[in-house]
């Protein structure tokens, strides 16, 4: 492609010295690639699809056959049953409400406090100082431990569950976001510089920019921790939400609607993950899709 | 319009001293080129007449302003990439502009005409990472027109490109020089481009930066890529590529 524009632009730049109306350079390379990419995409959702159906379908008969006994494992069709058998109960709205307000508060808070810390401890160095120990320190351990001490001081509520959510979100948010920042084009910067950008506007018109990216891999893996968070913190003490329910169904040995907890959880992560992405894709449309 | 004049220039990084005592003028509309050895500080004077950095002695002035602070007269040229990928073509010609809070209605008119006179009419809605090199550098050269400044800066802006895009761009940038005339301050270290582009090529030594030779080019415009062919023009490349031989024997090898 490369080449072909730029021949396209010589055709017209010789000789012809001064004529402002010279005709563009007419080929925008990448058509057809865009349709190769097209068919590229169709293949792979289909590729997903059939390796689902493959999998639910082994699933199914491991369970129903090999396995034979549903108080070891359900079959995708007892665990549609138990989805079923909770709605109806009324049970599986409530907890749905409850691990979903868990999971969106603590999400949007520990995200929004991650990129505002990441974006501190990359502009100010005594405060990257007084901080990294800690966030390092944090990031490396397995801060799940921590859920029953939260449990322990912030009540069986939501509140508690909100602040494991939000103590597994927020590092990787901080050292995405610092990382995005600090890597900045040093020349994008002397770039907005020379035409007399300020410090706030070389922040505004090129640091933002150039840590999108960075921000948003970090929402990325901020999803599958969150989600992390919400189960395992109903698990260590809870009165509502799936967690919850998953840890009763296993207290009655009712495997349907265990395995259906797990269900919900699952397609819950692929699909925010999946929002994610659209998201990366309205936002930073020079990020994504890079060939 | 303006020139640019450079007084007593003098700068140090740690402890090397990279210019020393560099003076020269640019005259109004004037195509001056700069080449000499790599590492002979030819980028540190650039950004110094910028006003990106301060030079340690000496002054600079555009016209009559003493230069103390990135210069609105001045739109520098960057080497390769450095357009900003997540802005089109359209926004990242109309940055400088939205820098100097030129008024963009008031100038869109303008900014389309610059697009087509870099030849990147149709392209205003593409990414850089869909352009090839020469057209990125196009896109550069259109971005530091759409202020309009009186002083170009140039950094070796052509140095990633290959050699047949190299010389289309030389001979594009002398189309539009002719057109609008700016002041022209010209980094390379391509003997040939400095020549052909040039109204006059400084030689600058090196360890620490010097201006060694002061060469006026004198070939008429407009000048056809086939000049260099000739033998006048072998000839001054020939006397200039001696003089930098020599600058490059006297401080000890490559």
């Amino acid at each position: 492609m490369d080449d072909l524009t730029e021949t396209a632009g010589a055709q017209v730049l010789p000789r012809d010295t001064g004529s402002a109306d010279s005709r563009p350079p007419e080929i925008p390379a990448n058509k057809p690639r865009s349709r190769r990419r097209e068919n590229n995409k169709f293949s792979s959702i289909a590729i997903s699809t059939a390796a689902i159906v493959v999998g639910v379908v082994l699933w199914q008969v491991i369970g129903q056959f090999l396995v034979g006994n549903s108080l070891f494992l359900a079959t995708p069709l007892q665990t549609l049953h138990g989805i079923g058998s909770m709605w109806s109960a009324g049970t599986l709205q409530k907890d749905l409400l409850v691990s979903g307000e868990e999971f969106i508060l603590g999400f949007i808070i520990g995200s929004a406090l991650g990129i505002a810390i990441g974006t501190i401890i990359a502009k100010n160095r005594v405060m990257k100082r007084i901080l990294s120990p800690y966030i390092s320190g944090f990031y490396a351990t397995p801060i799940i431990a921590l859920a029953p001490i939260l449990i322990l001081w912030f009540g069986l509520g939501i509140s508690s569950k909100i602040l494991v959510v939000i103590s597994l979100v927020i590092f990787p948010q901080i050292i995405s976001t610092e990382a995005g920042i600090r890597t900045t084009d040093e020349t994008l910067q002397d770039v907005a510089r020379s035409y007399g950008a300020s410090t706030l506007q070389v922040f505004e018109k090129v640091e933002i920019w150039w840590s999108l990216p960075y921000v948003l891999a970090g929402l990325r893996l901020g999803v599958g921790r969150a989600l992390i968070g919400v189960v395992v913190g109903e698990l260590f003490g809870a009165n509502a939400g799936l967690g919850f329910a998953i840890n009763n169904a296993q207290s009655e040995f009712n495997m349907p609607q265990l395995f259906a907890g797990v269900a919900i959880f699952a397609i819950a992560g692929i699909v925010f993950t999946y929002l994610l992405t659209v998201l990366e894709r309205v936002l930073a449309p020079w990020a994504t899709n890079r060939p | 319009m303006r020139g640019v004049s450079v007084h007593g220039v003098y700068k140090s990084f740690g402890n090397g001293l990279v210019l020393q005592d560099v003076s020269f003028a640019a005259g109004e509309g004037e195509f001056v080129t700069i080449v000499g050895p790599s590492g002979c500080g030819k980028t540190t004077l650039l950004r110094i007449i910028d006003g990106l950095e301060q030079g340690d002695a000496g002054e600079v002035r555009i016209g009559e302003r003493l230069v103390s602070g990135p210069a609105r007269e001045c739109a520098f040229v960057f080497q390769a990439d450095s357009l900003m990928p997540w802005r089109t073509v359209y926004d990242n010609a109309k940055l400088g502009m939205e820098l100097r809070n030129m008024d963009e209605k008031a100038n869109k008119d303008r900014l389309s005409e610059l697009l087509k006179l870099v030849g990147l009419a149709g392209f205003e809605r593409y990414y850089p990472r869909q352009l090839s090199g020469g057209m990125r550098q196009r896109v550069n050269l259109a971005r530091a027109l759409a202020v309009d400044p009186d002083v170009l800066l140039m950094d070796e802006p052509f140095a990633a490109l290959d050699a047949q895009t190299r010389e289309i761009m030389q001979t594009e940038l002398l189309r539009i020089w002719s057109g609008q005339r700016k002041t022209v301050v010209f980094i390379t270290h391509q003997l040939d481009e400095a020549v052909y582009l040039a109204d006059r090529v400084l030689v600058m030594g090196r360890k620490p930066g010097v201006i060694a030779d002061d060469i006026t080019v004198p070939f008429p415009r407009p000048r056809e890529l086939s000049l260099k062919r000739t033998g006048e023009f072998g000839q001054l490349v020939e006397r200039i590529w001696g003089t930098i031989e020599g600058v490059i024997r006297e401080t000890g090898g490559i």
